[in-house]
């Protein structure tokens, strides 16, 4: 990188600065004289949008205890969620779930969600209700390894479901020389 | 003069995710993992509802330990914060980060909550609250161990640097919105090297040495920002504005340093393809005309022409263009030109008024919220190519405030609320139902479960109260045995049976009653023989009791829970539903107002923009009119100075060609004449010689006179 030192009168920099304030404002005096409300305002805009936010997010939580309890008491409650694990040399597009030879889910993903998982996050896929008792759990997920080639693991899982709501974790871990592709976390 | 620096400085935004800080194997929470999904996605509404719900329910529990979420619990509430931030909910946000400063947090969530809350009161304008809290950022940290000995603990890492580096960055940005322009310069000098401030950090660096009266420093940075190489699009773009801004100051006239040859450098580093090239070109081109190099500005002119018409630069190039070919006098191409952009500005003011029109009728606001923004991330400049759009390209500069990118989040954010209120009304009508249903369905049936509940429960009770009986009595034999206890029922009968009999009997010496004896001797004997054994036998017995009596329980217990369940899948709801339902109606009347309220405000800020460009537009379309008027008059003037030159010339020419036929007269004149005095003294001669012969002199001469006339 080339740097080359100029030496200037002591009042240039009031010119320059002066200079840059005009270019600052005339890129953002579009909106400085066209909004006719004052800051006060828009301050109250933003504050009132934030407590409505405040309440929706109250409301939602409210609602979410509601359809838990009547859709998925917590003596049935039975949930799958997935996570990644492993060096990430795949990406996966699908999963299917299945609960008693039964589909309960399937999910395309995105690639925010791919980016989310690979970061740690984990994907709730399935919630449903089960009764106590055994239950067999049927896993199976279609990705891409490195070079682009399609490829597609499957695997199951017995479960035993108690009084209390149950879940289980799918951890994938692609094409796993040594380990399982597929693992289950019983939580 | 606090709003200069604020002005001039360009912020940075500091990265906040906390899923950005998690490592994938320390999860210990699945609901904490799911908080992080949606979070990283940027689905921040979703990311807090869980969030709210899974923290709720853990403060509520009394073993908080055993919870799954005790391992994490502070980058829980830590992440409340941060999600809040990035969701623009401030208030929230202040609180719930102050909450996680005042708990027992590792020092790296420590520094990454001072950090985030210096973030906050910096773009709440506090840049002093943002120092005094950007003071406690540390390096160690002193703890007590549970012997109430102390030890120092310190963070590494690049996790823990970053937001060290951040810290210092944000802190110098506040020092600068404050004046004091030597701590920034300090503070700055703390943050350099990383990856991450890299543009912003020299822009601002530079910008903190020119505040701080040391000009030469600066334009040294500035310049060296200037010329940097780069892929990075974000990057490149900050140089090419640096470039511009240098250009833009050395063609300043007021400036006494102004020099356009300098200022042609700068604008010629802006990249062809860049957001600034339009500028540039149209720079370049100002900037060669200064010296009156007309030939030199039409390049860069000619080529900003032919860009697309809704940017101011490509429209100032339009009377730019033929400004230089008129004062190269190539007056017909610049009469054409503006002849072109005349017609060309009438159908952009057509465009700007339909666009107005559309704005007014609603259609710019319904365009911004389609829900094709989910997957288009240049959206609204590609909301042109919609029917019933406005010309999004004439708001762009509007568009990419951060006041107007505020009041759009804003409005998108509201109307994805409505949207939820509206699905959750649409779930609440679907509950109802259920339970209805429910109802319908369970009540007629109960009261007979009801009934065969009751006969099962007095049998188990029974049953259990039996069961506590012989247990009792078999416990009293341990500590006092009674054989007796033990006898099977044929030996209780016929212990029975000999009793009544010796009952009967009178004498007590007789066969009959010696026989008696005998036969309870061999019955006691047997009960008294097999006593160990029997006793044993029973507790086995009441063991496998208490296994068949534990299944009747589980069974009962099953029972009792699913008719509960029964009960409350329809029980208990119509109160939080009515009063749900109520709130998210109140809710969405306030909601309905203030999107309203923020709608108009955009709308507003978008009809004034375009309305600006259209009252521009007009007054070029006004200049191009009386300049292509001109510069017509001018090309016929050229023209018809041109042709009387011609005729001049043709006169000049004939004239000369009169004068040359003229002097070949005159010639042939003066031969003739020179013949004639030749003849003339010839026939003098003869004359004399004729006049003596005829005397006819005058009519001779007559004759040659005659003759040379013709």
């Amino acid at each position: 990188m080339t740097v080359k030192v100029y030496t200037f009168k002591p009042h240039w920099i009031k010119q320059f600065i002066l200079n840059l304030i005009f270019a600052t404002f005339v890129l953002s005096g579009i909106s400085l004289h066209a909004a006719e409300v004052s800051s006060d305002e828009l301050k109250g805009i933003d504050e009132q949008v934030q407590d409505i936010k405040k309440d929706v997010l109250g409301l939602t939580s409210e609602l979410k205890n509601l359809e838990e309890k009547l859709l998925f008491p917590s003596n049935t409650q039975f949930s799958v969620f997935v996570s990644l694990t492993g060096n990430n040399n795949f990406e996966i597009d699908g999963m299917q779930v299945k609960v008693n030879n039964k589909i309960v889910a399937y999910h395309a993903y995105t690639f925010k969600e791919v980016e989310a998982l690979r970061a740690g996050a984990v994907q709730r896929i399935y919630t449903g209700n089960a009764k106590s008792g055994n239950h067999m759990v049927e896993v199976s997920f279609v990705a891409r390894d490195s070079s682009g080639d399609t490829f597609q693991k499957n695997a199951s899982y017995r479960l035993e479901k108690g009084v209390g709501p149950k879940f289980v974790e799918v951890v994938v871990a692609g094409q796993s020389g040594s380990g399982q592709p597929i693992a289950f976390k019983d939580w | 003069m606090r709003v200069l620096p604020a002005i001039m400085i360009l912020v940075l935004s500091l990265p906040v995710n906390a899923s950005k800080f998690f490592a994938r194997d320390e999860l210990k929470d699945l609901h904490l993992g799911e908080v992080f999904f949606y979070a990283h996605q940027q689905k921040y509404f979703e990311a807090l509802a869980s969030l709210d719900a899974e923290l709720a329910q853990f403060y509520e529990v009394d073993e908080r330990q055993l919870n799954s979420l005790a391992k994490h619990h502070n980058l829980a509430d830590f992440s409340v914060g941060e999600i809040e931030l990035q969701y623009r909910m401030h208030k929230r946000a202040d609180k719930a980060i102050r909450a996680v400063l005042g708990s027992e947090v590792d020092l790296l969530t420590r520094n990454r909550a001072v950090l985030a809350l210096a973030n906050l009161l910096y773009q709440k304008d506090d840049p002093q609250g943002a120092i005094v809290v950007l003071e406690s950022i540390k390096q160690k940290a002193v703890v007590s161990n549970s012997d109430d000995e102390e030890s120092t603990t310190s963070i590494s890492g690049d996790q823990a640097e970053q937001v060290i580096a951040d810290a210092d960055y944000l802190k110098a940005l506040s020092y600068v919105s404050i004046g004091q322009y030597s701590k920034a310069i300090e503070s700055f000098e703390k943050a350099r090297g990383f990856e991450h401030l890299e543009g912003y950090w020299h822009y601002n660096y530079a910008t903190a040495f020119l505040l701080n009266n040391q000009p030469e420093r600066a334009f040294s940075l500035y310049n060296s920002l200037g010329r940097i190489s780069t892929d990075d699009p974000a990057l490149a773009a900050l140089k090419d504005k640096v470039n511009l801004k240098l250009a833009n100051f050395f063609m300043d006239k007021n400036n006494s340093l102004a020099d356009p040859k300098q200022a042609k450098d700068f604008f010629d580093r802006v990249r062809l393809d860049g957001p600034f090239s339009n500028q540039a070109l149209l720079g370049s081109g100002w900037a060669a005309l200064s010296d009156e190099s007309y030939q030199r500005a039409i390049v860069p002119w000619t080529l900003l022409h032919e860009r697309n018409i809704t940017d101011e630069s490509v429209q100032e190039s339009m009377m730019a263009l033929p400004y230089a070919y008129s004062k190269l006098q190539v007056y017909g191409k610049a009469a054409n030109l503006y002849h072109y952009a005349v017609n060309q500005f009438t159908a952009e003011i057509q465009r700007l008024d339909q666009s107005i029109r559309m704005v007014r009728d609603g259609s710019f606001l319904k365009a911004m919220t389609d829900k094709r923004h989910l997957k288009d991330e240049n959206w609204l400049v590609n909301l042109r190519t919609l029917p019933e759009t406005p010309e999004t390209h004439y708001i762009l500069s509007l568009m990419a405030s951060a006041e107007f990118q505020s009041f759009y989040q804003n409005y998108k954010d509201l109307d994805k609320l409505n949207e939820t209120l509206d699905h959750a009304l649409t779930s609440l009508d679907a509950y109802e139902d259920i339970i209805a249903k429910r109802r319908a369905y369970i009540e007629p049936l109960l009261p007979a479960i009801e009934a065969r509940f009751k006969q099962i429960d007095s049998k188990l009770r029974l049953r259990v109260e039996q069961r506590d009986n012989l247990a009792k009595k078999l416990n009293n034999i341990l500590v006092q045995p009674r054989p007796e206890f033990l006898a099977f029922s044929n030996e209780r009968f016929y212990l029975n049976r000999i009793a009544q009999l010796e009952r009967k009997i009178p004498s007590k010496s007789g066969q009959s009653y010696q026989r008696l004896q005998r036969l309870k001797g061999v019955v006691l004997w047997n009960i008294y023989r097999e006593y160990d054994r029997r006793l044993t036998d029973s507790h086995k017995s009441l063991m496998s009791l208490d296994d068949v009596i534990a299944k009747e329980k589980e069974a009962y217990n099953s029972f009792v829970r699913t008719r509960q369940a029964a009960t409350q899948s329809y029980e208990g709801y119509t109160i939080p539903i009515t009063r749900i339902r109520a709130q998210i109606e109140n809710t969405k009347r306030r909601l309905e107002g203030v999107q309203a309220k923020q709608g108009h405000l955009m709308e507003t800020l978008a009809i004034n923009e375009l309305d600006r460009r259209r009252k521009r537009l007009e007054s070029y379309q006004i200049k191009a009119r009386f300049a292509m008027a001109e510069n017509y008059d001018r090309a016929i003037k050229a023209e018809s100075d041109a042709e009387i030159k011609a005729i001049q010339e043709r006169k000049l020419q004939l004239e000369k060609e009169q004068e040359l036929l003229e002097l070949q007269n005159q010639q042939q004149q003066n031969q003739k004449q020179q013949m004639q005095e030749q003849q003339k003294s010839s026939s003098e001669t003869n004359s004399e010689e004729r006049a003596s012969l005829n005397g006819s002199d005058g009519h001779n001469l007559n004759l040659i006179t005659e003759m040379a006339g013709v």
